[in-house]
């Protein structure tokens, strides 16, 4: 018989369920729904992914029953020093949660812990037993949504991470193809900046499916160090093949094959790695010993051209070196992934402009300034209003939901209304109608088995994945299974207000300081990118010795280097029909403009820190001065306003360049500078052309976008 | 004269008046938002965000007062 897989997973859930439960009654443990909740937030798709996220609930909730055995030590006689202990750990949590690569670790730190010490405060007492009873239903339910899926239907993460691998490789194998035709002045495809993004997309996913498939799969156990190396070597062969990209603007009017006499051999070196790579993952066992690459150039024939069209060859070079010795050592890893022990080849070092230490990231801060002020404003109202539904319990539920929401600020409130609505409905459906008529656990593990199955069922596709989570929680909490089961109305209709009244809480903070639509969030963080951007550009050459200069600089390129990233991800949230589908459908493009200003200006801050001849620098000291003060007027007209829609001066930068060029050609005739120094002043060179004609390009694609829509208010 | 401040009973549930006027308040809110957002209207605010906490506040004290009493 062929059982689908959504089947499977839901009689696995479904089993984990009912041998949660009968264990846990059987054992006359209280709270037997803390296993049933363990059973519910770990069942995932694949045997990894499960194992994963149970360790890491497991390690959450011993971390945040410690906590709260420490902070339960000192503030159990003041109410007040203790909700102020939970709200600052909870925000901590927060915060902690989206930079970490275990987000789930920290928010179950957050919320068990409140849990833990909301549940104890009246009778401080029972706090020990609270903090043990969380923490053994929680083992007993990973542990038996473990074994089950151990033993049934075992489906390993390992098939899914060679499968999205595969994905990526073709990507690049495509990609590859494409930009060597580009670069050889042969054929441009249309179709590339779709197969970058769809590959930035599965690239992200293979850290996850890594982490989860050590759990799961000896061999990607015992080769974990060389995955992670994979996982580096290949952002940083993406990001050198977007930026290399880049830099054919500048080529176009050149003759490639004269220039580079061996570029036409290097592309095809490079696309034969690169079909190596697909090969091996295909599973070929035949393996090649390669050697790097000498990129020359041809030098009588550049003489004659422009400084500018020099500066575009010295950066494609060192692109071009760049993804030689990357292209070798992700071709090593893979080969020492699949066919065993080769010579492992280390990747080059990559100059990186981000700081060593971590600044403080607003969009976080922001995230658990909300948590905290959410599980005050609860405690407030449950200390002031007499006979509050549901008490404290308001705060216990609150803290989970608060983290998860914050975080992830995209996801709508309203998007959770309909699961919880549902699971209320299914729960109250079984409380009142099936469970009186239950005489044994026969009964009780049948209808808990039928539920559960059900509620898997209906939400198995992976985007349901919240929603299943959700109503599954809801159903359990309405049911509220104790050995000593006694049925009351008022318990599901207080759950029902409290929900309400969550619901109500929360919607109003997320609208506040800012508007939680899309289009909002979008404006105000292009204002900040735009804002960091010029910042730095402003800076003085070579950092500040400056201490807090320092971390401002900091603060300002983790914003330039991460936010593309967070729009990325509001943008699948645009809102087509009120935006309009043109706009929407051209917003993509626009931030494909945004990721090459981020690198030209994180090339341009690295090429204004290589060494310069001095006396050049001082040559051109104004000419530059001038440059970098228009690129950072048009920085600080976009910070003032992303949604305009100026018209764009090309003339002028032609202008400048013509200016500077022939000021360079009388400096270069007075004063020759060696090879060092020569390459280190075209890199800079290319640096500021590619930024002006970056920011030139985003504000061009800007322009083709009507913006009215996006700039009317509008309630969320 | 105003109405006496009571407790609604639904299915035999007594809930509190001001639950009731809050969640009635909020769903007015919403629904109101929902008009105003579609005839263009919410362009004229200068911070939406707060016109709906105010039209929740308003619609949930309008409600406790007149209809169940405060």
């Amino acid at each position: 018989m062929n059982i689908s897989r959504e089947v499977k997973e839901s009689l696995k859930t479904s089993l984990a369920m009912m041998l949660a439960y009968a264990i846990s009654l059987q054992m006359g443990w209280d709270r037997p729904y803390w296993a049933g909740f363990a059973v519910a937030f770990c069942s995932l798709p694949s045997l990894g992914q499960s194992l994963n996220k149970a360790t890491l609930r497991m390690w959450g909730t011993v971390m945040a029953a410690v906590v709260a055995l420490a902070v339960l030590s000192v503030a159990v006689q003041s109410r007040w020093l203790a909700i102020s202990l939970v709200a600052l750990w909870c925000a901590m949590c927060t915060y902690m949660m989206s930079g970490s690569r275990n987000p789930y670790f920290w928010h179950v730190s957050g919320f068990v812990f409140t849990i833990i010490v909301i549940d104890s405060l009246p009778q401080p007492d029972t706090a020990f037993s609270v903090a043990t009873l969380r923490l053994q239903q929680t083992a007993l339910g990973i542990l038996l949504y473990g074994l089950v899926s151990v033993f049934i239907w075992p489906y390993s993460t390992r098939k899914q991470l060679r499968a999205t691998a595969t994905s990526v490789v073709d990507a690049q194998s495509t990609l590859v193809d494409a930009y060597t035709n580009e670069f050889l002045g042969d054929s441009v495809n249309i179709q590339a900046k779709e197969t970058y993004g769809q590959m930035l997309t599965q690239d992200g996913q293979l850290s996850s499916l890594v982490a989860a498939a050590t759990t799961d799969s000896l061999d990607v156990r015992d080769a974990q160090e060389s995955w992670h190396e994979l996982l580096k070597i290949n952002a940083n062969f993406n990001e050198r093949l977007a930026l290399w990209r880049e830099g054919f603007r500048d080529l176009k009017a050149l003759d490639i094959k004269t220039i580079f006499p061996q570029a036409q051999a290097f592309s095809e070196e490079l696309c034969s790695r690169v079909q190596e790579i697909k090969a091996i993952n295909g599973g070929a066992s035949k393996r090649s010993n390669r050697e790097p690459f000498a990129i020359e150039i041809d030098l009588e024939a550049i003489q004659t051209l422009s400084h500018f069209e020099q500066a575009a060859i010295a950066t494609t070079r060192r692109d071009l070196q760049q993804l030689d010795e990357l292209s070798l050592a992700l071709l090593s890893t893979w080969q020492n992934l699949i066919l065993g022990d080769a010579t492992k080849r280390q990747p080059p070092s990559i100059e990186s402009n981000l700081p060593s230490f971590k600044p403080l990231d607003l969009e976080r801060l922001l995230a658990s300034a909300k948590v905290a002020v959410s599980l005050l404003i609860a405690f407030v109202l449950v200390v002031y209003i007499p006979d509050f539904p549901g008490g404290f319990s308001l705060l216990a539920t609150a803290c989970p939901l608060a983290i998860m929401l914050f975080n992830t600020p995209q996801i709508p409130i309203k998007s959770i209304y309909a699961p919880t609505a549902y699971g209320v409905a299914f729960g109250t459906f079984f409380y009142v109608l099936v469970m009186p008529s239950l005489s044994s656990f026969l009964g009780l593990g049948t209808m808990i088995f039928a539920a559960t199955f059900y509620l898997c069922h209906s939400f198995s596709k992976p985007e349901q994945a919240i929603g299943r989570m959700i109503g599954l929680a809801m159903f359990l909490s309405i049911i509220s299974i104790t050995n000593a089961q006694s049925y009351n109305i008022l318990s599901v209709t207080t759950t029902i207000q409290v929900w309400f009244i969550l619901f109500i809480l929360l919607g109003v903070i997320a609208q506040l300081p800012y508007s939680p639509l899309p289009e909002k969030a979008i404006f105000r963080l292009l204002k900040r990118y735009f804002s960091s951007a010029s910042f730095l550009i402003a800076q003085p050459a070579n950092g500040s010795t400056d201490g807090m200069q320092a971390l401002k600089s900091a603060y300002h390129r983790q914003v330039v280097s991460s936010l593309p990233g967070t729009l990325s991800a509001w943008s699948a949230h645009l809102n087509t029909e009120t935006l309009g589908a043109n706009s929407t459908q051209q917003f993509p493009t626009l931030l494909h403009r945004l990721y090459a200003l981020r690198y030209r200006i994180e090339a341009l801050l690295e090429a204004r820190e290589l060494k310069h001849s001095e006396l050049m620098r001082e040559y051109l000291a104004a000419d530059l001065l001038e440059w970098r003060q228009n690129i950072i007027a048009r920085l600080d007209e976009l910070a003032k306003d992303p949604y305009s829609s100026s018209s764009i001066e090309r003339s002028k930068v032609d202008d400048a360049s013509h200016r500077l060029q022939s000021k360079i050609r009388s400096c270069l005739n007075e004063h020759p500078l060696d090879t060092e120094e020569r390459m280190s002043f075209y890199r800079t060179l290319s640096a500021y052309r590619g930024a002006s004609n970056a920011l030139l390009d985003f504000i061009d694609e800007s322009s083709h976008i009507d913006w009215q829509p996006w700039r009317e208010e509008r309630f969320a | 004269m105003l109405p006496l401040p009571h407790e609604m009973v639904v299915g035999g549930i007594y809930l509190s008046p001001l639950f009731v006027a809050a969640v009635i308040g909020v769903v007015l809110a919403n629904v109101s938002g929902s008009l105003l957002n579609r005839y263009r209207l919410t362009q004229y605010f200068f911070y939406p965000p707060l016109v709906m906490l105010s039209m929740a506040v308003i619609y949930t004290l309008f409600i406790g007062t007149f209809i169940f009493g405060s």
